[in-house]
This record gives C-alpha cells, structure tokens and sequence, in this order.
C-alpha cells in the first residue's frame, strides 16, 4: 500500500506534465488539428472550390488541414448562425461574402448582427459587370439609361435573387440616375443566361465570369462594370463610379470570419496562413482561371469594407422598403 | 472522321476506362446511399481531376453522374428510401413489388430501364445537340409556368380514385413551398423568424420523411401487430424478355420525356420522373395496377431519369447553360480544364468534345454492367429481419437528412414530414402530391410572377407563345380528362350499390 502515495504523486506528475507539455504545444503549434470551414453555399460551388485551392495550399506549406463543411441556404443565414456558436478557439472558421453578412441582419429577424463575428481576412473579390443582349441594339450604358427614361418599365434588367447584393446595388444605381427599370430575379446563371439570349430580359448584372463565353461569342455586350478601376481585360468598358459616382462601386467580397471570442493570436496566424497562400503566384493562377481574383486583405480591412457595405446597402433597404 | 478516331481512342484508353469504372462505382454507393447525391458526388470529384485529362476527367465525372441517378432505386426499391430525388417515382411501386417478392424483378427492369434511357440520350446528344439547344432556347418564363402547370396537373391522374384526397395532399404541398424568401420581393414568407426556414423547406429531408420514416412506422406498427409483410427468401422471380419486349414503347416514350426535360434547364429528374410515370400510366392498359407494384412504373420512372443526363448535356456543351445542379458543376470542371462551353467548343475542341460524348456512352455501358453485379449483392437486403433492418433504415434516413445541408435542423424536419406521411398514409392521403407539389410550385410561382412583371401584369402573355399555349392546353384536357373519368367512376359505382 506504501506505493500508493508515490503513485499518486507520479500520477499527478504525469498529468501536470501532460498539461504543461500540450499547454506549450497549443501555444508553439497552432493549429496542431484540423480546421473546420463552414461555407455559406453549397458543395461544388466556387467558395467551396476557393476554399479546396486553398487548403491544398496552405497543407504543402504549413501543414495545416482544412475541412469544407457546405452549408447552403437560408440565404446564408444558417452558416453564419452555426459560426457564431461554434466554440471560439480557433478551430472553426465561415467562408462568407459580403452579400451575406451586410445584407441579411438588415431586413430579416436573422439572428445575427455584424457585431456577433469577427473577420479573420477578406479572400477574394469577384468583379461584375452589366450586359445587354447584343440583339437589343443597344451599345452603350448611357444609351440604356436613355431608352429607359424614354420608355419607362420597357427595359428590365436581371439578376439573382430578391435580397441580394447585386438587387440592391442596382435599386441605389437607379435611383441616382432617376430612372424606373424593374429588376427581375432569376434562381440561377443558366435560367439568366438563357433568358438574355431569348430577349426576356434587357439586361444583367452578373460577375464577369458569367457573361464572358457570351461575350466571346458576341451575343453580350458588355455595358458597365461594377469596380472602381477598369479592369485590364476589359479597358474599353467604363465602370459605374465614373457613369453615376464615386461611391456606385460593388465587388462580390468574399473572406473569412470567426467566431467573436476567438483569441487574437489564433487569428493572425491564420489570416498569416491565408495571406502565404493567397499571396502566392500559383494559387493566384488557379484563383484567376475561375475568374475569382485572390485579393487578400488583413482583417481591419475587410471589416472596414463590411461596414461600408453595411451602410450602403441599408440606403438600398430603406429605398425598397424592405426593412425589417 | 480522325477527330471521332482520336476521340474515340482517348475514350477507350485504360486511363479513362479505369476512370470510368471507378466513377460508375462510386456512383452507384452515391446514388443508394440516401443523403449523398450525385452532384455531391461530381463536386468531391472535381480537385481530383484537375491534373487530369480532359476526356478522361469527364469518364470519371460522367461515370459519377449517370451511375448517381440510376443507384437512387436501389434503396428505394429494396428498403423504400429513396437513395436520391430521382428515385421519388420509383418509390411509388419498387416497395410494393418487393413486398410481394419480386425485388429482384424490380431491380433489373429498374437498371435496364436506366440504361435505355442513359443510352438513348446519350444518342440524341450526339446526333442532335446543336439543333435541339436552339428549341430550349425558346424556353422562357410563360414556357417553364406551362411545363410547372402541367406537371401538376399530374397530381390529379396520380391520385385517380381518391381524387379530393389527392388535391388535399397536392395543397398541403402547395402551402410548404409558400415558406421561405418571396421570390420577388424579398419579403418573409411563414418563416416564423426560423432562419433555416428563409430558403424554403428543402426537398432531400422532406422527401426522406414522407416516404422512408412513415414506412418505417408503419412497418414497425406491423410487425409489432405480428404482420409478416415482406419475402422471408431471396427473390427468385426474374425478368423476362416478354417484360422488355411489352416496355418498348414505354422505354421509348419516357426516355424521349426525361430526355426533353433534361434539356430545358432548370428543371429536374423528379419531374422528368414523375411525367414519365404518369404517362406510362395514362397509356397503360392496366392503369388500376399503378401503385401497387407494377413493372410498367418502375420502367417509366427510372428511364425518364437516366434519360435526363444526356439531355441535359447538350444546352451545357452547346450554350454552356447546365441543365441541372450537377451539370452545373461539370461547368465549373470544365473551365478548369480551361474550356468555356458554349457554341465555340464544337468548332475549336472536336477531339474534346466527341471524346465526352463517348465517355458518356461508356459510363451508361458501365452503369449496366457494374449495376446488374451491385444489384446481386444488395438483394439480400431483403433478407434482413425487420426489427433489424427498420432501425437501420431509420439511421440512413437521419444521415441522409442530415448530410444534404449539414444541418440539425433538416433532422427535424425528416421526423415531422415522417410523422405526416404516417398519419397521411394510414388516412389513405397519396404522398406524392404533397411532394410533388413541393418541387413544382416553387417554379411554377416564380415564372408566373416573372411572366406577370415582364409583361405589366397582361396574363395573356401566358398564352403568347404556341409552345406555352400548346402545354396549357394538354393540361387543360387531361385536367378535364380525368375529372370526366372520376365522375363517371362514381356515378357506376352508385348505381351498382343502388342496383345492389
């Protein structure tokens, strides 16, 4: 029985030792498991793929393992809801966009506001463009306005759904000009896409990938894109901040975010992995063949452009009167 | 002619053939296995075969694809869970037949009749591609109501005898697909402040609910009442030439079905399904027998949706517009491999091209193959006790329910949507109305709005279109068709029990 006290002292020693040496392990060595990405669409789609690129990257380089966890619908409330109640340690991130986060809390008892999360880094930034049928004439985006006015609700213009980014940005956009064009929502790119080939509709706002094999064929033209700056592979095609004004700019932004108590120094050096890879030229390769430039930005500045957008898409809200 | 041969040699290499196989292979596990799909399938595929070859990337792909929509019947005949929403037709009669011992039957009409439809879409793809692209184009909103409408009024030649029961069943349905986002205003539409619920009730777990876990009660309620309702011995009974000589024209009518809804986008296998089964049933000489085990469903059902991978090939590969969720995501493999589909991959990528259409050719030979040896295997299942095979399926049933969106929420829903399809069933309500009227509503609603609002609220441009004009007014008369029918019904049988 005398062995028993030096047993139990062994034994605590072991699990105080136990302690001390994974303690120093979690601190030297995160992430030393997995880490979880929720993604607010579903498997196969491009998040979904922007995510794999990544993690294939970030294993050959730190090692670190990512698991897509899709969780499509609900307007991308349900992923953002399962983030913010993920334990904050880490572990558990949510690949998001803008269109998601800085929409939803603003016209809907979502159960969330964009103070419940944090942002780890922006991904990337999908540029979009405005088209017209070719068949419909109509050359230049100030040629469109025109006829537009002239002939209000004759000219319609299209794009996904009714509480998305791109409906707002457009309602704001019209408003501006002063002009009435109905927008109508189509589910998916081939239903819009088949639309503007049959003259459905007028025109669509889309990211760019979405017109481009129409465009190569000629049956898009491209009227306006949605960016700041023109972009290199389109130089004759004006943006919207120089047709309507410096603040008419939209990117569909996408990133990553934590859950709000995750501790600061698991963040940087996950937005450190994230930004090696994004930063890389192969990665950058991959990411611009799908038509998704990797635009890495630190967390300050994508929750700078969270609260911009936030901003201005509650005028959007407040204009359609969708609020809640 | 030597780009066909270098296509063709590509095709056939072992690398694609090998790919072919394991695509086909791991189909058919997607496909029964309630929860993975298909396009969950082609989606985890896809970063494997980024390094690979384009004719052999798509072996593996098409492989996946056609073997995903076939292996849904397995399940759905064996254990009545539907593996996938293809299945959502088969489910009407598979049980049945296995229930009176006649899985094995059931299974091989079910894969030679997937592999018709496979093959002759994948010939329609080939001979006719670019002229039918231009027919879907004609498709717009007023087009796709008409092809919703019609496809509800589906309900009512499903549900002929019971037919008030029928449409009670049709608006329930009607009503579930009113919950989520209003597709054009945004507005909140019964969502009780559920933020799972702001996209609708999503079809994979209602569809478990309704068709699997009612069975599952139903079956334990059964056995605890001491009923033996299922063969106790393997199958023995087989298909029969006669059994596929009498399908000809069946095959052949609901292929040419799943194949046409396969090439309008957006529309789906579950449609193309479930108008091929009531089509067979309209031109059956046996109508009474549908729904309760007849080969004629089976063969109708299952080719109508193999039948819509070929079809919905050709608007991808010529406008480079999917015609469903998992050609969607081939679109995406696609520019991977740095191809844009669309008219211009015909002129600049023939090897490519002919190389798919082969490659489709194979995965559907594949399909037959590897599914007539799965088949063999999986007919035991029968032969598991019912106290042992219930919880089972009940477990697959809240994996399957669960994995779709990786949601708890969903688990809920397969258990409500199970206790509904119980008392509905014990009720004599038909389930597939309610289901039906799920998948197509939601479709129907938006073309109708997006019809009213590009027209400023005129209806008459509902009719404008000879197309749309045409399918409005075939529903029309089957409507009025099968009210007739029903009327008549009742009044002999008044007379009868008044003669009586």
């Amino acid at each position: 029985m005398h062995f028993s006290i030096v047993h139990r002292a062994l034994g605590i020693l072991i699990i105080v030792a136990a302690l001390v040496f994974t303690a120093s392990l979690s601190d030297a060595k995160y992430p030393e498991r997995p880490i979880n990405v929720i993604i607010a669409w579903g498997a196969g789609g491009a998040p979904d793929t922007a995510v794999r690129i990544i993690g294939e990257d970030i294993q050959k380089k730190f090692g670190t393992t990512l698991i897509n966890i899709p969780k499509p619908g609900g307007g991308g409330a349900p992923s953002t809801l399962d983030l913010i109640k993920a334990r904050p340690d880490g572990y558990t991130f949510c690949m998001t966009s803008l269109s998601v986060l800085a929409v939803l809390p603003q016209v809907a008892d979502c159960g969330f506001t964009i103070n419940d999360f944090q942002t780890v880094a922006q991904t990337h930034l999908v540029p979009q463009a405005i088209s017209v049928a070719t068949k419909s004439g109509i050359r230049t985006f100030q040629e469109f306005i025109q006829k537009a006015k002239v002939e209000p609700g004759k000219y319609t213009i299209a794009s996904f759904g009714p509480l998305s980014g791109q409906r707002l940005f457009l309602a704001l956009c019209f408003d501006k000009l002063g002009v009435d064009i109905p927008y109508i929502s189509y589910d998916t790119v081939s239903a819009l896409s088949a639309a503007m080939l049959k003259g459905e509709v007028t025109a669509s706002l889309m990211i760019t990938n979405n017109h481009l094999p129409f465009v190569q064929s000629g049956e898009f033209t491209l009227l306006a894109v949605t960016t700041p700056k023109r972009l290199p592979e389109y130089p004759d095609v004006p943006t919207t901040v120089e047709l309507i004004g410096p603040e008419f700019s939209n990117y569909a932004a996408y990133g990553i975010i934590a859950p709000k108590k995750t501790p600061k120094d698991r963040i940087e050096a996950f937005q450190a992995q994230l930004k090696a890879a994004l930063e890389d030229p192969s990665l950058k390769a991959r990411f611009e063949q799908m038509q998704m430039p990797a635009a890495f930005a630190p967390a300050e500045a994508y929750k700078e452009r969270l609260d911009q957008y936030y901003e201005m898409f509650g005028k959007a809200v407040n204009l359609l009167k969708i609020k809640k | 002619m030597a780009e066909i041969y270098t296509a063709f040699m590509t095709a056939v290499s072992p690398e694609s053939l090998l790919a072919s196989i394991m695509g086909v292979a791991l189909g058919i596990i997607f496909g029964a296995l309630p929860g993975l799909t298909p396009t969950m399938g082609v989606a985890l595929l896809l970063p494997l075969t980024f390094t690979m070859k384009t004719v052999e990337a798509f072996s593996m792909i098409l492989g996946m694809y056609v073997a995903g929509v076939y292996g849904g019947c397995i399940s759905a005949i064996l254990i009545g869970t539907p593996g996938t929403v293809a299945a959502a037709a088969t489910i009407l009669e598979g049980p049945k037949m296995t229930a009176k011992g006649e899985s094995m039957r059931a299974l091989e009409m079910a894969t030679i009749a997937s592999f018709t439809g496979g093959i002759f879409s994948a010939v329609v793809l080939i001979i006719f591609a670019p002229a039918l692209a231009k027919v879907a184009m004609e498709f717009g909103s007023p087009e796709y109501f008409a092809l919703a409408f019609f496809g509800l009024t589906v309900v009512a030649s499903l549900t002929s005898g019971a037919i008030l029961k029928g449409i009670i069943s049709c608006l329930i349905g009607l009503f579930i697909a009113t919950i989520g986002i209003d597709p054009v205003t945004g507005v909140l539409r019964n969502t009780f402040g559920i933020p799972n619920l702001f996209s609708g009730v999503a079809i994979v777990p209602a569809l478990i609910g309704l068709f699997a876990v009612s069975q599952v009660m139903v079956s334990v309620e059964e056995s605890l009442c001491g009923v033996i309702i299922k063969e106790t011995t393997e199958s023995k009974s087989k298909l029969s030439f006669s059994d596929l000589w009498i399908s000809k024209w069946n095959f052949l009518r609901s292929s040419a079905i799943g194949t046409i809804v396969g090439i309008i986008p957006a529309t789906g296998v579950s449609t193309a399904a479930f108008v091929a089964y009531s089509e067979a049933k309209r031109f059956s000489k046996t109508p009474e027998l549908f729904g309760t085990g007849t080969l004629e469903g089976i063969a109708a059902s299952e080719s109508a949706n193999n039948a819509v991978t070929g079809g919905a090939m050709v608007p991808l590969l010529t406008l480079g517009i999917p015609g469903d969720t998992v050609t969607a995501v081939m679109l995406g493999g696609l520019m991977i491999q740095g191809l844009a589909p669309g008219p211009l991959l015909f002129r600049d990528f023939p090897v490519v091209v002919y190389g798919i259409f082969i490659a489709l050719l194979i995965a559907n030979i594949f399909m037959l193959i590897q599914g007539l040896i799965a088949i063999r295997f999986a007919r035991r299942i029968v032969l598991i006790p019912t106290q042992i095979l219930m919880p089972v399926v009940l477990t697959l049933c809240a994996v399957g329910g669960y994995a779709t969106n990786n949601s708890v929420f969903d688990l809920a829903l397969v258990a409500v949507f199970g206790v509904l399809g119980y008392y509905m069933m014990k009720n004599g309500f038909p389930l597939a109305p309610l289901l039906l009227a799920m998948i197509l509503a939601p479709i129907a609603e938006s073309n109708f709005r997006r019809t009213m609002m590009l027209s400023g609220g005129d209806p008459t441009a509902l009719v404008e279109s000879p197309i749309a004009a045409g399918v409005l007014l075939v529903s029309l008369g089957v409507l009025i068709k099968t009210v007739r029918d029903e009327f008549i019904f009742y009044k002999r049988q008044a007379k009868t029990s008044v003669a009586a």
